[in-house]
């Protein structure tokens, strides 16, 4: 067999004529830069949550006489400082790729990101949950308005943090049953 | 950091661009998606040089990179098609155009058709076979050993040799 030119995979492949220009370092710079503010965004608005969370708990130990409701408005404290603290550590470092590149490593760092995504979603909605019952029974001591108010807005609030939650959950479920049978079909 | 990085995306664009352009080109056949792809890859490139320290060459890297992106393309955007490994295609025989009619069809179109229908991993071995990478080094990018690429090599060159000179056994 002799390649000659014409013939030649690899000549015919290498000398594809090049299709899209040349990508600049400002352009991906900003590409960067709006991928690193997507991840700020989720974990302020976490923060925000956690903050507003210990507020509310310091008003409970300040308000509430009974030691119960003060411990376990102080452990509430304690658990979301941790929470938010590991959110920070794990996920403020720009989550890179990985470089192996074999079939198995890639499936799984595809795996890991789309946990790593839901994550960063749940821990936002982790926080919001709790807020917003502490604002239901808190609700009458801030504000005066129509008893029937906070309870209507604020289950509102509950019942659509719940489905919008489930609608999360269920996205996952499917890119990774996707994962699951792309795997299973490669690795035959 | 950042002048280290920007050297190293600028060094790595300069030498890989059109190999980066090529490799996109076996993985996405939508132009519009095969542009966000290649933008993808050079964004994970950038941000990946955060953390070479060269234990490997910077080839080596580019292309673990770029595969990586490109696998989890394939997921992500798959499509209801069965992808075949390099014994399942040898098996698929020829149309009769593409032996006796070989001049009047595009030799780049019928390496891409061929391309797009292997499994992700022959797949990976054949675009790094076909950008005349030795076996150590493909082994290295993939992490195969090179006894298992230089076998998948065999077989893409008698594969390309059927498709492309008409010959070896049908």
């Amino acid at each position: 067999m002799h390649n000659t030119r014409a013939n030649d995979p690899k000549l015919i492949w290498q000398a594809q004529a090049r299709e899209h220009t040349l990508i600049s370092v400002e352009e991906v710079r900003l590409k960067a830069q709006i991928a690193r503010r997507n991840v700020c965004r989720n974990l302020v608005i976490a923060s925000v949550s956690a903050l507003l969370l210990v507020v509310f708990c310091s008003l409970a130990i300040i308000n509430f006489s009974s030691t119960p409701v003060r411990m376990i408005a102080a452990a509430m404290m304690l658990m979301t400082a941790v929470i938010v603290g590991k959110a920070w550590y794990r996920m403020w470092p720009l989550h890179t790729r990985s470089p192996n590149a074999a079939l198995v490593g890639c499936i799984e760092f595809y795996r890991r990101e789309l946990l790593i995504q839901y994550r960063a979603a749940a821990i936002t909605w982790r926080f919001i949950v709790p807020v917003v019952i502490l604002a239901f029974l808190m609700w009458n001591a801030v504000f005066r308005t129509n008893p029937l108010v906070p309870k209507i807005l604020l289950s509102s609030v509950l019942i659509l943090l719940f489905f919008v939650r489930r609608r999360n959950a269920r996205q996952l479920q499917r890119k990774l049953s996707i994962l699951d049978t792309f795997e299973e079909e490669n690795s035959r | 950091m950042r002048d280290k990085r920007e050297d190293l995306y600028n060094r790595a664009t300069a030498d890989y661009g059109d190999a980066l352009d090529r490799l996109v080109r076996a993985y996405e056949l939508d132009p519009d998606k095969r542009r966000d792809l290649l933008q993808e890859i050079h964004l994970a490139l950038w941000r990946s040089f955060d953390r070479f320290e060269a234990r490997c060459s910077l080839r080596t890297w580019v292309y673990r990179v770029a595969h990586n992106i490109a696998i989890s393309h394939v997921i992500r955007y798959r499509r209801a098609r069965l992808l075949l490994s390099l014994e399942e295609i040898e098996s698929i025989p020829m149309r009769n155009d593409e032996t006796c009619d070989a001049d009047n069809r595009l030799d780049l179109e019928r390496l891409l058709e061929l391309i797009h229908q292997l499994n992700p991993v022959d797949r990976e071995v054949m675009l790094l076979y076909l950008e005349d990478l030795d076996a150590t080094t493909i082994g290295e990018i993939l992490e195969m050993s090179a006894v298992n690429v230089r076998s998948k090599i065999h077989r893409i060159k008698e594969l390309l040799a059927r498709r492309f000179h008409g010959g070896g056994p049908r």
